[in-house]
C-alpha cells in the first residue's frame, strides 16, 4: 500500500497547473509575435537557417537595386548611340549629295556647316551624363569623355558594377569605342617616365623609401628613364622593397620582403614619387601605386597598346587627292616605327601624307601636304589596323566627320568620296557597339528576374521555418486551455476532501 | 492500577507525538515521528496461574526516514540548481544574441556591405559616402553593445558568486553547531529527531550551492566535503570561505578556503555542480569564451577591412587610411606570479597579418625558455626561447612586439592578445568620420573608380574566419557565418539547459513524492491515530475508574 500524504496532492496540483501555464504562455507568444522562433533556443538550427535566408534575400534585393541603376545607364547609352547612328545616316546623305557633279563649292561649304554642327552634337553626345556622371568616360566619370576638339580624354577602364555573385559587367561603353579611338597603352618596362600622367611625365629627382624593417634608402630617377630604370633604382636603394609593374599594366607595385615588420612602408612624398604614383605610407606588404596613365610616344611598344592587347599589323591604305598607296607594317615594333612606315610611303605620294601622334597623346593623325586635299586612311583588307591607330574609319566617327567637313570646305571631291566609304564603316561600328549594349542589357534583365525569383523563393522557405502556423498555434492554445480548466477543477475536488469533513 | 496508569501516560505521550505530526504537516523538512510501543515486562506474583503483564511501555520515538532517498535528494538538488542557474543566465545571454527581431548584428553586417556596394556604383556621391560611414558606425556600436552586455553578465555572475560565500559560511557554521547538539543528545541513546531534520535540510541547502559528500561518523557528527575531498565541516569545526579579487581579471573573485592556521588556498576550480559551480563555469569558461569569440570576429573584421581600405585611394588622392581604428594589444601578468618579471605593454607591428589569438606564456626557465599555449586553438608550443627585455622572436613572427623583463620565476604566467576587447573598442577611424572624402573607394585616384569599394563589399562572401594562419588565402567561414554560428551555439546551449532543467525538476518532483511517502504526514492517518489513542486513553481512564470503584468497595467493607 502506497502512502499518499496531503503535501503530495498539493504539489501535484501546483506542478500540473504550472506545466499547463507554461504551454499556454508558449502558444500565446507564437500567436502574438507571429513567429515560431522567438529566441535562439526555441530552435537553434532553424534560427541559423533563417539567418542564412535573410542574408541571401538581402543580397538578392541589393543586386536588383544595382541592376536597376545599371539598366538606366545601359538604356541611356543605347538611346544616345542610336542618335549617333541617325546622325551618321544624314552625314552619309550629305556625302552622297555633295559628291559628284551636282555639288558646287558653295553647296559644299553649306554642307560643311551642317557637318560641323553634327560634330558639336557628337561631342555633346559623348559627354552624356546620368546624374553627375559622364557615362562614356570610363572610370574617370567626373570629367567629360570628349574634349572640345573631339578627342577622347576619358579613362581606359570601363565603368563596372557587380550585378550578382561574382559577376561584374561593364554598365556602359567608353566613347573611345565609337567616337574617337584611344590607344590606351599599358605600362611596361619600356614605358618612359616622360610619357606618364597623360604626357605630363614624372620629373627627375630623388626620394627616400623606408621598408618595414625600418631601413631607408634613396631612389634616384633621371630624365629619360624608363620604368625598367625605375625598377633598378628602387632595387639600388638597398632596402627589402622591390618594384614591379602591376599585373593589369596600370601602375607600379612595391613589394616588401621583410619577414618581421616593425613599421609601415613609407615613400617620401615629392613631385617625383607623386609622378610615379607611389608616394604615401601603407602598413601592408604589397603596395600598388596610382594609375600611371602613359601617353603614346614613339618609343611605345605596339604590343603594349590597348592595355597590352596590342594591334594586329595588317596593311593600311593611304588616300590623298585621288591617289592611294598601301603601307605595310611588317617588322615594326614601336609606334615610332609605324609612323616612319606611314611617312615613308606617304612622303612618296603626289600629295604627301604625314603621320604624327596627336595632341592628346592617345592616337595618331595623318595630314595632307596639299592644303586643298584631305588625307584619309582605310583598311587594305579585312583588318582593323587603320581604325585602331585612330587614322581610319570604324570607331573614329568624330575624326572622320572632321575630315569630311575639311574636305567639303576644301572642295576636295576625292576626299568626299573617301569620307563616303569610311562613313559606312563608322555606321557598322556604331551598330555593333549598340548591339553589344543591347546584349548586356538583356543579360541584366535576365539576371534581374532570376534574382527576384530567388528572393521570392528564399522568402517562402524562410517563412516556412520561421513563421508560426496560426491555425496550429490557436488550436494548441484552445486545447491547453481546456486541459488547464480540467486540471484546476479536478484538483479542487480532490484537495478539499479529507477525513475531517466526516468527523 | 499500574497497568492502567502506564496505559494512560503512554497514550497521552502518543497523543503528543500525533499532535507534533499534525502541527508539522506543512513543514517540508519534517520527518513524521512515531511512538514505538512495547508491552512492559510481565511479573509473576505468587499464586498467579502465569505471567501477568504490567502494561505498555514507550520505547523510542523514531523518525520515519530513508537515508538513501535523502542522499539522492541532496545530489539532485545540486543538479537542479546547476541547470537552473545555467538556464537563467543563458536565457539572459540569448536576449543579447537575439536575432529573431531583424535588427541584430547580422542585419548590420549586410547593411555595411550594401553601403560599399552603393559606393562602388557612385564613388563620388556624398550620400553614398555618408551612408558608408553611418553603417560603419552602426556595426561598431552593435559590437560595443554585445561586448558590454556579455561583460555585464559576467559581472552579475561574479556578484552572485561573491555574495553566496557568506551564505555558505552561515550554513556550514550551523551544521557544525548542530553536530555538537546531536552528538550531546544522542550519547544517551536518544535520537535527536528534530535536530537531525534540521541538519538534513541545511545539508540540502548547502548542496544547492555545490555538490557535497556527507559522511556520518560514530560520534553522530557529519563530515561535509566538496566532491574532490576539500573539507567544509568536520565535527564542530566549519572552515570559512572568503573571496579574493583576481589581479588579472578584476573584478572577478576567487573563492578562498582558510585552513586551521589561517592560510588560504583558492578552491574556485574545485567547486562542481550546484549553482556556485554553474556560475563559476559560466563566468570563467563559457561566457569568457563567447566574449573571446566575439573579439576574434571583431578583430579579424577590423584587420581585413583596414587591409583593403588602406590599399585604396580617397577622393583627394590620399591612401594608407584605415577605416576602423586599428587593433590594439593587451598583455597581463599572471595573478599567481611569484617572480619580478613583467610583460611589456606590447605593440602590433604587422597589422596586415597579425594573429588575433589569445596566448598564454608559462616560463620554464627564467630569461631563457617558455611554453606558450594558444588559448584560441588549444595548441601548445614548448621550449620557445626568449631573452630578457628583448622583443620575443616567436611573437614577432605573429606580428606582435612584446618583451618580458628580467626576474620571471619558473611557472610564472603571462598573457598577450592582439585585438583583445576588439568588439568593445571597434570604432570608425576619426579621420574618416571628420572627412568623408577619405573613404577609399577607388584603386586609383580617378574619382569614378569604385573598384576598392567593390572589393570591400565582396568581403561579404570571403571566407575570412577560421584561418589556420593569418596569411592563408582563406578560412572556412565568412564574417556573417561565424557570427551566425555563435548565435546557434548560444541557442543550442540554452535549449539544452532548459530541457535538462525540466528533466531535473521532474526527477525532483518524483523524489519529493517518494520522500513524502516515507516521511510525510498524512492528516487522514493522523486523524485515525488521534481517534485510536483517544479511545485507548478513554478506555484506560475507565479502567482506573472501575478499579477505583473496586477499591472503594474494599475500603467500604472494613467499616
Amino acid at each position: 500500500m502506497i502512502r499518499i500524504t496531503n503535501r503530495m496532492m498539493y504539489n501535484n496540483t501546483l506542478v500540473n497547473a504550472f506545466r499547463n501555464n507554461q504551454g499556454l504562455l508558449a502558444a500565446q507568444e507564437q500567436i502574438s509575435s507571429g513567429k515560431r522562433i522567438n529566441r535562439p533556443s526555441d530552435d537553434p538550427a532553424g534560427m541559423m537557417e533563417v539567418l542564412e535566408f535573410r542574408s541571401s534575400i538581402g543580397k538578392s534585393e541589393r543586386y536588383v537595386r544595382v541592376m536597376d541603376n545599371a539598366e538606366s545607364f545601359l538604356n541611356t547609352a543605347d538611346s544616345t548611340i542610336g542618335s549617333v547612328h541617325d546622325q551618321l545616316k544624314s552625314a552619309k546623305e550629305q556625302a552622297l549629295s555633295q559628291v559628284g557633279g551636282m555639288a558646287t563649292a558653295e553647296t559644299r561649304k553649306t554642307a560643311a556647316t551642317l557637318i560641323d554642327t553634327m560634330i558639336e552634337q557628337m561631342i555633346s553626345t559623348g559627354n552624356t551624363r546620368v546624374g553627375s556622371r559622364y557615362i562614356f568616360a570610363g572610370q574617370r566619370s567626373e570629367l567629360p569623355a570628349i574634349d572640345s576638339n573631339g578627342n577622347y580624354i576619358g579613362s581606359g577602364k570601363d565603368l563596372r558594377a557587380e550585378i550578382t555573385n561574382d559577376v561584374v559587367i561593364p554598365i556602359s561603353v567608353r566613347a573611345s569605342e565609337f567616337l574617337s579611338a584611344d590607344m590606351n597603352p599599358a605600362v611596361s618596362t619600356s614605358t618612359t617616365i616622360a610619357s606618364l600622367n597623360g604626357g605630363a611625365g614624372a620629373p627627375a629627382g630623388s626620394f627616400n623609401i623606408t621598408d618595414r624593417s625600418g631601413t631607408t634608402g634613396a631612389v634616384t630617377i633621371n630624365l629619360g628613364d624608363t620604368i625598367a630604370n625605375v625598377i633598378l633604382a628602387v632595387a639600388a636603394a638597398g632596402t627589402n622593397i622591390t618594384a614591379s609593374v602591376s599585373s593589369d599594366g596600370t601602375a607600379l607595385v612595391l613589394t616588401d620582403s621583410t619577414s618581421s615588420p616593425l613599421a609601415p612602408i613609407t615613400v617620401q612624398s615629392n613631385t617625383t614619387s607623386q609622378g610615379l604614383g607611389i608616394d604615401g605610407t601603407r602598413n601592408l606588404s604589397v603596395f600598388t601605386g596610382d594609375a600611371l596613365d602613359p601617353d603614346i610616344v614613339s618609343a611605345t611598344l605596339i604590343a603594349d597598346l590597348y592595355a597590352g592587347d596590342g594591334v594586329t599589323l595588317n596593311d593600311v591604305v593611304l588616300m590623298n587627292g585621288g591617289a592611294s598607296s598601301t603601307v605595310s607594317f611588317t617588322g615594326d615594333t614601336t609606334v615610332g616605327d609605324m609612323i616612319t612606315s606611314i611617312n615613308t610611303i606617304g612622303g612618296a605620294m603626289t600629295d604627301t601624307v604625314t603621320a604624327a601622334i596627336d595632341s592628346t597623346g592617345r592616337k595618331l593623325t595623318i595630314t595632307s601636304g596639299n592644303a586643298n586635299t584631305v588625307a584619309f586612311a582605310g583598311e587594305a583588307g579585312s583588318g582593323n589596323t587603320a581604325e585602331m591607330l585612330g587614322v581610319g574609319g570604324g570607331r573614329n566617327v568624330i575624326p572622320i566627320l572632321q575630315k569630311f567637313s575639311a574636305a567639303l570646305k576644301a572642295n576636295d571631291n576625292n576626299g568626299i568620296w573617301a569620307a563616303l566609304g569610311l562613313l559606312d564603316t563608322n555606321m557598322e561600328t556604331v551598330n555593333s557597339v549598340r548591339g553589344s549594349i543591347g546584349a548586356r542589357a538583356n543579360q541584366v534583365i535576365n539576371i534581374r528576374s532570376s534574382e527576384t525569383e530567388a528572393a521570392l523563393n528564399n522568402t517562402k522557405l524562410k517563412s516556412f521555418i520561421e513563421d508560426a502556423d496560426y491555425i496550429e498555434a490557436a488550436s494548441e492554445l484552445a486545447m491547453l486551455q481546456t486541459a488547464y480548466q480540467a486540471t484546476l477543477k479536478s484538483s479542487a475536488a480532490i484537495v478539499q476532501t479529507s477525513l475531517l469533513n466526516f468527523l | 492500577m499500574n497497568t492502567a496508569k502506564t496505559a494512560l501516560l503512554t497514550h497521552q505521550m502518543a497523543l503528543e507525538v500525533t499532535g507534533q505530526n499534525i502541527a508539522n504537516v506543512n513543514n517540508p523538512n519534517y520527518s513524521r515521528q512515531e511512538l514505538l510501543l512495547e508491552s512492559s515486562f510481565p511479573i509473576q506474583p505468587s499464586g498467579a496461574p502465569g505471567l501477568i503483564g504490567t502494561g505498555v511501555r514507550a520505547t523510542t520515538i523514531i523518525r520515519r526516514f530513508d537515508q538513501f532517498l535523502e542522499s539522492q535528494r541532496t545530489l539532485n538538488k545540486s543538479n537542479t540548481q546547476y541547470w537552473d542557474s545555467r538556464q537563467d543566465f543563458l536565457s539572459r545571454l540569448e536576449v543579447v544574441y537575439n536575432e529573431s527581431r531583424e535588427n541584430g548584428l547580422n542585419r548590420l553586417f549586410d547593411d555595411f556591405y550594401l553601403s560599399f556596394q552603393d559606393l562602388a556604383f557612385n564613388p563620388n556621391g556624398l550620400t553614398e559616402r555618408t551612408n558608408v560611414e553611418a553603417q560603419g558606425r552602426n556595426v561598431s556600436i552593435m559590437f560595443n553593445k554585445l561586448s558590454k552586455d556579455i561583460t555585464n553578465l559576467r559581472i552579475d555572475l561574479n556578484t552572485k558568486i561573491a555574495s553566496s560565500v557568506d551564505e555558505v559560511n552561515r550554513i556550514t557554521d550551523e551544521i557544525s553547531k548542530l553536530n555538537e547538539k546531536i552528538h550531546e543528545v544522542e550519547i544517551d541513546n536518544v535520537t535527536a529527531n528534530d535536530f537531525r531534520d534540521k541538519r538534513e535540510s541545511l545539508i540540502r541547502d548547502l548542496s544547492a550551492f555545490a555538490e557535497v559528500s556527507v559522511v556520518e561518523d560514530s560520534s553522530k557528527q557529519v563530515m561535509v566535503s566538496l566532491k574532490n575531498g576539500r573539507t567544509l565541516v568536520i565535527g564542530q569545526t566549519a572552515f570559512k570561505l572568503s573571496t579574493k579579487v583576481r589581479s588579472d581579471d578584476a573584478p572577478a573573485v576567487d573563492i578562498m578556503w582558510a585552513d586551521a592556521s589561517g592560510a588560504t588556498t583558492s578552491i574556485t576550480s574545485e567547486i562542481e555542480n550546484g549553482s556556485l559551480g554553474s556560475w563559476i563555469e559560466m563566468r570563467d569558461t563559457e561566457f569568457l569564451g563567447y566574449k573571446d569569440k566575439l573579439d576574434i570576429l571583431a578583430g579579424t573584421f577590423i584587420r581585413d577591412v583596414n587591409n583593403l581600405h588602406s590599399a585604396g585611394y580617397g577622393l583627394n588622392g590620399g591612401t594608407g587610411q584605415d577605416f576602423f581604428t586599428a587593433n590594439t594589444i593587451k598583455t597581463t601578468n599572471g595573478k599567481d606570479n611569484t617572480g619580478t618579471g613583467a610583460i611589456s605593454s606590447g605593440s602590433i607591428v604587422d597589422p596586415e597579418n597579425v594573429s588575433l589569438h589569445k596566448y598564454e606564456i608559462t616560463v620554464t626557465a627564467s630569461g631563457s625558455t617558455f611554453d606558450v599555449k594558444d588559448l584560441t586553438t588549444g595548441t601548445t608550443t614548448t621550449g620557445v626561447s626568449y631573452t630578457n627585455a628583448t622583443n620575443i622572436p616567436y611573437f614577432q613572427s605573429l606580428g606582435i612586439n612584446v618583451q618580458i623583463s628580467a626576474g620571471a620565476a619558473v611557472g610564472d604566467k603571462f598573457t598577450a592578445q592582439a585585438g583583445a576587447d576588439a568588439a568593445l573598442n571597434i570604432k570608425v577611424d576619426s579621420a574618416i568620420s571628420s572627412d568623408l572624402n577619405k573613404i577609399a573607394a577607388g584603386l586609383t585616384t580617378d574619382n569614378g573608380d569604385g573598384d576598392n569599394a567593390l572589393k570591400l563589399s565582396q568581403l561579404q562572401n570571403d571566407l575570412k574566419m577560421n584561418k589556420t594562419s593569418p596569411s592563408d588565402a582563406s578560412g572556412t567561414a565568412t564574417f556573417s557565418e561565424y557570427y551566425n554560428s555563435l548565435v546557434g551555439q548560444v541557442g543550442v546551449a540554452g535549449k539544452a539547459a532548459i530541457s535538462m532543467f525540466n528533466q531535473q525538476e521532474m526527477i525532483n518532483f518524483e523524489l519529493d513524492n517518494r520522500r513524502e511517502q516515507v516521511s510525510g504526514v498524512s492528516l487522514d492517518e493522523e486523524m485515525v491515530n488521534l481517534i485510536r489513542f483517544q479511545y485507548a486513553y478513554q478506555a484506560s481512564a475507565k479502567m482506573i475508574g472501575i478499579i477505583d470503584e473496586m477499591l472503594q468497595t474494599l475500603i467500604g467493607l472494613g467499616r
